[in-house]
């Protein structure tokens, strides 16, 4: 993948996770702050573990993971958008009470 | 002879000592492979560490294997189980990556150099030393260990397998 190319992603994935933190912001009335955007390409597996890691280590073992799935009127993208709340953010206390 | 392949994943020990097995940790980012090999029993161990210590748990972990100062240890002792020479293991590591070195991630840990530096520590302390290594760098790594030969391998994303 190029540079164009990862720039794009980067975007593509600031924009999704922007507009989906903002529903949830609305919906839980905390407020959530997005970080700069960044691509790894690598085996699944090694990034999301080494995500893990970072979040786990000072915190809880459990993780939420919400899954999605891209779709509008004539094509569905095949990819997963996943959402690795920081266990620290104030989102959590949301997840906690449900 | 079919390979078995058997999956190590993230927080587990398998050891083994049938020659069709082969043990493989499947995308090491951060995370740690350690593995023991006794060449004259035929016994291989690997472990998969997450994390490098349960030190900055509040709690007592539930799973010590996902710390590679509580797994290590854990894993020798059940190599030694199933028949496996302390003075004869072969001793290997693998992973502990940088995978999150992007501008984007702030306040990361350095999680794969200190899982790669606690498990040379352990091994040390124990009375190991390494016979071979691939550590670090940004990439994720698979490795595999060969229970009937001994021989271990290490894949990156796009690339052939390699001994190690």
């Amino acid at each position: 993948m190029d540079d164009v190319a990862q720039s794009a992603m980067a975007e593509i994935g600031n924009i999704s996770v922007a507009s989906f933190l903002n529903i949830l912001s609305d919906q839980t009335g905390h407020s959530i702050v997005p970080s700069p955007p960044a691509v790894i390409i690598d085996m699944a597996a090694s990034i999301l573990s080494a995500v893990a890691a970072n979040t786990m280590e000072f915190a809880s073992d459990k993780l939420i993971i919400l899954d999605t799935v891209f779709k509008d009127a004539d094509r569905i993208i095949q990819a997963k958008f996943w959402v690795l709340p920081n266990p620290d953010a104030n989102i959590m206390q949301y997840f906690k009470a449900k | 002879m079919a390979d078995n392949m058997r999956s190590v994943s993230i927080g587990q020990i398998v050891v083994s000592n049938s020659v069709a097995d082969v043990l493989v940790a499947y995308g090491l980012g951060s995370c740690v492979a350690v593995s023991f090999y006794d060449p004259q029993r035929k016994v291989g161990g690997m472990l998969h560490a997450l994390l490098p210590s349960a030190a900055n748990k509040n709690s007592a972990p539930d799973n010590p294997a996902k710390f590679v100062d509580l797994g290590v240890p854990l894993l020798l002792e059940q190599v030694l189980k199933l028949g496996a020479v302390q003075e004869r293991l072969v001793v290997r590591i693998c992973g502990g990556a940088s995978m999150l070195t992007s501008p984007g991630f702030k306040n990361t840990l350095n999680i794969g150099e200190r899982n790669v530096a606690t498990a040379r520590k352990v091994l040390s302390q124990l009375g190991f030393s390494i016979k071979a290594q691939d550590t670090g760098g940004n990439s994720g790594r698979t490795a595999k260990l060969y229970v009937a030969t001994g021989e271990m391998t290490v894949r990156t994303m796009g690339q052939k397998e390699r001994p190690l």
